[in-house]
């Protein structure tokens, strides 16, 4: 146990931003969840788990035209439906530009989200 | 399950970080994931239709129903015009979406009306704001300058199909039993409207007493049970003509509850013979009739599933009113209601999914849902009396008679199988029985 401490303390100190990657992952998730709207889609796509691309811009606008859907558990009409919905969410949370520390641009600036509500729905 | 999602979930945080253990350039991408969205309506605008030319105000009740059609799912939320910030002259007009987004409107409708020659045209563009393109190319439906209403229908359709990813279901028509009179004296009539309770008109006379309307597959027909003989029979009517025939009277029996199969040749109903009722099966056009219950019990209500397969049916041979499922061409049935209380008027989805049913249970009734083995029985509504579910077109909305308590007249109500949007149709007089038809052609 104390081997695979240490192995992990050492990959952690090898990995750059590594140690401010989990808060970094909360505020995104949790200033884009509040746009992820998906009453208006089908129980199908709703259930639907989509992960999208994302570039960001350095004042941490997402680049419309930089969303790409990377992966879905779905037949792909009904994964269309849901990447609409979570590009849609990445849009619109970050219109004004999502609250992050500039300063960490290289470790925000790509970003893949995946948008799974499975569970929630259930 | 829960066990297998944690065990996901973990797996999922095993692999995210290995993701940025192993790859933390310049490129790496950051991983995460959402799990809790947002379930409130989606806010869309749309301005009212511009005139292009002999429209006047049907531009403007064009725009009107379109909007009622998608408010009314509960699933959008319409911002309303004061609101605007672009005022779009023209539907060539273009779009600023910066204003669009700046009002939080997810969707834009534009959309223009021209009519003249008898005839009415719409065309329409849907937007994604924040995508800052359109959603589809833009489209156009026309129709008679008479039938406005479902040109207006046939568009919100089409935004629905498009943001939903499922058909939509308010170019349908609705049957049902018009009731007159005091209730000691009913006068009962069949009648048909739009889904919305607009256009109602009459297809029967008040001279016998009619039930249980019931669409054909295709709309052009329609199965109900009347009085007219003296005792309960099954008539078919041509939606076209009005045109009504007997399906086969037999004397010294009632025949009641039908329903067409899902090809639109046979008819599954009850008939009453000798004190005993069981389910028949019906071949329109031979007039060929076959036996597919026997028992002592009271077996009615039948619905075939959508693939004909199959027939779910209310049955008391338990000693109590509960649900049954058999082959379509008989044999021995499977229950799969188990609840407690009593369950009748079952009807299977035209998705296949879901069968919607009536129980009655300690003191209460409700429209409620269960998938095909009894599991995951869902009540939408509870009141003083709720019965008869009918389903649109597209498997999402269920629409069913609600009598209050007292004086008061029955009513046509519809509820989504989310049980969140429950909203009472307006007629304009008393109504039960109804029946939704397919999406219009």
């Amino acid at each position: 146990m104390r081997l695979r401490r240490l192995a992990l303390a050492a990959l952690i100190a090898a990995a750059p931003g590594l140690a401010t990657a989990e808060p970094l992952r909360a505020t995104v998730a949790r200033q884009v969840a509040t746009c992820w709207n998906i009453s208006a889609l089908s129980p199908e796509a709703q259930a639907t788990t989509v992960t999208l691309a994302v570039t960001l811009g350095p004042d941490a606008m997402p680049q419309a035209d930089a969303i790409t859907l990377l992966a879905s558990d779905a037949p792909a009409a009904v994964a269309q439906e849901a990447f609409a919905a979570a590009r849609r969410a990445i849009l619109r949370c970050g219109a004004p530009g999502l609250s992050l520390p500039a300063a960490d641009y290289d470790s925000w600036r790509h970003m893949e989200l995946t948008f799974t509500a499975g569970a929630y729905i259930s | 399950m829960r066990r297998l999602r944690h065990t996901l979930s973990a797996a999922m945080t095993v692999a995210t970080l290995g993701l940025a253990l192993t790859a933390p350039t310049a490129e790496a991408r950051l991983s995460i994931t959402l799990g809790s969205p947002v379930i409130e309506p989606m806010p869309f605008a749309l301005p009212t239709f511009g005139d292009e030319g002999g429209a006047g105000g049907m531009a403007a009740d064009i725009s009107a129903v379109i909007i009622a059609d998608l408010q009314g799912t509960g699933l959008f939320e319409r911002i309303p015009d004061s609101a605007y910030i672009q005022n779009l002259p023209s539907f060539d007009a273009a779009v600023s979406y910066p204003d669009w987004q700046a009002i939080n409107a997810q969707a834009l409708v534009t959309g223009a009306v021209q009519a003249g020659g008898g005839q009415v045209a719409v065309k329409f563009c849907l937007h994604d704001v924040f995508a800052n393109s359109l959603l589809e190319e833009c489209m156009q439906f026309a129709g008679d300058a008479g039938s406005w209403r479902r040109v207006a229908h046939k568009v919100a359709d089409a935004v629905y199909s498009r943001i939903t990813g499922e058909t939509g279901y308010f170019d349908s028509r609705v049957v049902f039993v018009a009731e007159s009179g005091p209730k000691n004296q009913r006068q009962k009539r069949l009648a048909v409207m739009d889904y919305d309770g607009a256009n109602v008109s009459y297809l029967t006379d008040s001279s016998s007493i009619v039930l249980a309307p019931r669409f054909s597959p295709t709309g052009d027909r329609i199965l109900f049970t009347s009085y007219s003989s003296g005792f309960p029979q099954i008539y078919l009517m041509d939606v076209a003509s009005l045109k009504i025939r007997s399906l086969g009277e037999q004397p010294g029996t009632m025949a009641f509850a039908p329903r067409f199969s899902p090809d639109g040749n046979r008819v599954v109903f009850s008939l009453e013979r000798g004190g005993n009722t069981d389910i028949y099966m019906l071949d329109i056009g031979s007039g060929s009739l076959s036996q597919l219950t026997n028992s002592p019990a009271i077996e009615t209500a039948p619905s075939f599933s959508p693939d004909g397969s199959q027939i779910v049916f209310e049955s008391d041979r338990s000693g109590g009113q509960q649900l049954y499922i058999m082959s379509a061409g008989g044999g021995e049935p499977r229950r799969i209601s188990g609840g407690a209380g009593r369950y009748g008027t079952p009807v299977w989805s035209p998705r296949g999914d879901y069968i919607a049913f009536t129980k009655q249970n300690a003191g209460q009734f409700h429209i409620g849902v269960m998938l095909m083995d009894g599991t995951e029985e869902k009540l939408l509504t509870s009141s003083y009396l709720d019965e008869g579910p009918t389903w649109a077109p597209n498997g999402r909305v269920i629409m069913f008679t609600r009598q209050p308590p007292g004086e008061g007249n029955p009513e046509l109500w519809s509820v989504d199988t989310t049980g969140r949007v429950l909203r009472p149709v307006q007629v304009g007089g008393a109504a039960s029985d109804p029946a939704w038809s397919p999406l219009l052609p």
